[in-house]
């Protein structure tokens, strides 16, 4: 039911952030346009789905929710931090390295124990990838690694 | 019409495009068999590659990957009750039963014949329709339009199923579902204003200039968002539940069963595609209704078997799913508007080729038009023939445990929008959606409405400013256009008849 609660007000301050940044848009249209404007859609955007917000709020007690199950949040957790240093990571050491580095982690994260499967199933994949977006569908990404490496 | 048709099967024809077809079958196949990747992550994967290819080829690509994709999505299901695409969930009411009692390679078989036989049914169909929906579709005004969009993000809103965990009243559900409606509208404004160049909730971000891309959108909610919900589920991260330990079974149908599938697979394949057409209802709600068409049809004997094996349950809604993809193309290529999220991410795709859907294409582009619908005929006989020799084979993938499928499903999704953009701002926003769209799931919010709101905003906004413009600045053309007023009056419909059915059963 919190949940719920928490959600419902989360939507209600976003639909009344977003109203506030839509009406202070910088609106340079000409007199013969018309009431419509860049904001107009979006404050009736904002309008609305404040009041479906408040609908949800005003609805999260009365809601029935059958017993919710014991979640562990552990593996989605440190999937989560995986794919986030994969995005930070990949400009700077490269598609190879970020991959590999990005699939063990998760494979580990998600409970594998075993360094000699994960790491060699890592590299398979990052190595395939790099060879089918490169040589079969010919999009070139930069990659630091394979610079220094002599490799692109 | 046959001159169209004509250019359109040599269109077809070539070497290049009859290997589209089967390509795109065998990988969508393949794709939708992988749960969390359904149509819309299979297609949106294979955006970057059709740009190789010119817009024709690429469109067929596209179709084959549809097709593959829900068939892919019906053998999860079937196998380990595991819906690779939200319209085989009804699958797995009667194919999981028939797998776990050794009998997976029937109801695989079974999946694939009426999938095949409401498939070529619609295309069927299509042929027939499309042409005169298309000479409807000329009279329609941006007044129209803006209604038309209405109906769609109405309908889709009006027909999503809450998650498993969520209980609640009809009208519970249908407001959450308006929010993602509003939530996807909100997102679909990011960017420069289209009329007057100002950037909207860019925050003086550069990337955020263009927008937001839909190929993002609609791999966090999908599939990012679906492996993330994966790893919440206790068994969702070891290995697979395996089958009767004899194995699938045999392929091959007995006379009398196919007796008692034909006319499910007729009846279900016609009520499929006319519900297809209808833009937000789609190949998710046309399997439930097909399901439920066929179990009050039966007889009692036969009706008793529903939920436990019975061929009938197997065979509606594989139909009904099928059609309802062919089905789902009436309107995108007759009116530009998208019928699913499938053909929502297909319209994306037109618009980057420089193809505009809608009434002139017909007209203007007559070989696109017809190759994409006679591809459908091609792409079911392709599925049948290619893939059911290859169910045992591609089976073994889902064998795969969850902690390495998972993190390979994810890093597919990050790489298709980083190759794109080549822009880590991107990455982190998919992220940021995608733990978004989980929260959101949890809570029992549907993202199908968020989707279609983000491809129908721009449309929506459009074609709304047009409509003021044109009738200086008042509404008066809800009631002085009778299109665009019979449309606003139906999707006030769809909203308040279920809520009242409800009532009244209560």
């Amino acid at each position: 039911m919190a949940s719920s609660r928490l959600t419902a007000a989360a939507l209600l301050a976003l639909s009344i952030g977003y109203g506030v940044v839509a009406w202070n848009l910088e609106e340079d249209i000409p007199s013969t346009a018309g009431s419509w404007g860049p904001r107009t859609f979006p404050i009736l955007l904002a309008a609305f789905g404040a009041l479906l917000a408040l609908l949800l709020l005003w609805e999260a007690p009365r809601r029935r929710r059958s017993k919710p199950t014991e979640v562990d949040w552990r593996p989605a957790a440190g999937l989560l931090g995986w794919m986030i240093l994969y995005a930070l990571g990949i400009s700077w050491i490269g598609l190879l390295a970020a991959t590999t580095l990005f699939l063990a982690g998760a494979f580990f994260a998600l409970g594998e124990r075993r360094p000699l499967v994960a790491v060699p199933v890592a590299l398979i994949v990052a190595g395939g990838f790099e060879l089918i977006l490169s040589r079969a569908l010919g999009l070139w990404i930069d990659d630091p690694l394979l610079r220094l490496l002599g490799l692109q | 019409m046959f001159d169209g048709i004509l250019q359109g099967l040599e269109t077809v024809a070539q070497p290049m495009n009859l290997a589209m077809v089967a390509l795109g079958c065998v990988a969508g196949t393949f794709i939708g068999m992988l749960p969390g990747l359904g149509p819309i992550s299979a297609i949106s994967l294979m955006i970057p590659v059709t740009y190789a290819f010119d817009p024709a080829s690429g469109l067929i690509l596209m179709a084959g990957v549809y097709y593959g994709a829900v068939f892919g999505g019906s053998t999860s299901s079937i196998l380990i009750n595991a819906p690779g695409v939200a319209s085989t969930v009804a699958t797995s009411f009667d194919g999981y039963p028939l797998a776990r009692r050794g009998e997976a390679g029937k109801a695989l078989a079974v999946a694939a014949y009426s999938s095949f036989a409401g498939g070529t049914l619609a295309a069927l169909l299509l042929l027939v329709a499309a042409p005169p929906l298309a000479a409807v579709a000329l009279g329609f005004r941006s007044p129209d339009y803006f209604a038309l969009t209405v109906l769609g993000l109405t309908a889709v809103a009006a027909f999503s199923t809450p998650g498993k965990e969520e209980e609640g009243t009809r009208g519970q559900h249908l407001v959450r579902a308006l929010m993602m409606t509003v939530v996807g509208l909100m997102l679909a404004t990011v960017g420069q204003d289209v009329a007057s160049d100002i950037p909207r909730f860019t925050f003086g971000s550069i990337a955020l200039l263009d927008g937001i891309s839909f190929l993002l959108v609609a791999m966090a909610t999908f599939a990012l968002s679906e492996a993330l919900v994966s790893t919440l589920r206790r068994d969702g991260l070891s290995a697979p539940a395996t089958t009767s330990s004899s194995g699938i079974g045999s392929l091959k149908l007995k006379r009398e069963e196919v007796r008692e599938i034909t006319p499910t697979i007729v009846r279900s394949s016609v009520l499929g595609f006319f519900v297809g057409v209808l833009p937000g209802a789609g190949a998710t709600i046309s399997s439930f209704l097909a399901y439920a068409m066929e179990r009050s049809l039966a007889p009692k004997a036969a009706r008793r078997l529903f939920g436990h094996g019975s061929l009938r349950g197997l065979s509606a809604p594989e139909a009904a799913n099928n059609a309802a993809c062919s089905g789902s193309f009436v309107p995108l290529l007759t009116l530009g508007i998208p019928g699913s999220g499938t053909t929502a991410v297909m319209l994306a795709a037109m618009v980057s080729y420089g193809i505009r859907p809608g009434p002139r294409l017909l007209v203007d582009q007559p070989e696109i038009f017809w190759s994409v619908i006679l591809s459908m005929y091609l792409g079911n006989v392709v599925l049948l023939l290619l893939n059911l020799p290859l169910i045992p084979y591609l089976a073994r993938i889902l064998m795969i445990p969850g902690r390495f499928l998972v993190p390979l499903i994810c890093y597919f999704s990050l790489i298709g929008v980083y190759a794109l953009s080549f822009n880590t701002t991107d990455l982190l926003l998919m992220i940021a959606i995608a733990l978004a769209a989980l929260i959101l799931r949890r809570q029992g919010f549907p993202m199908p409405p968020l989707v279609l709101a983000f491809v129908l905003g721009p449309l929506m906004e459009e074609n709304l400013r047009r409509s003021l413009v044109l009738y200086d600045g008042s509404l008066n053309f809800v009631w002085q256009r009778p299109l665009t007023g019979l449309l606003l009056t139906l999707a006030v419909l769809v909203l308040v008849i279920p809520l009242i059915r409800e009532r009244i059963a209560r």
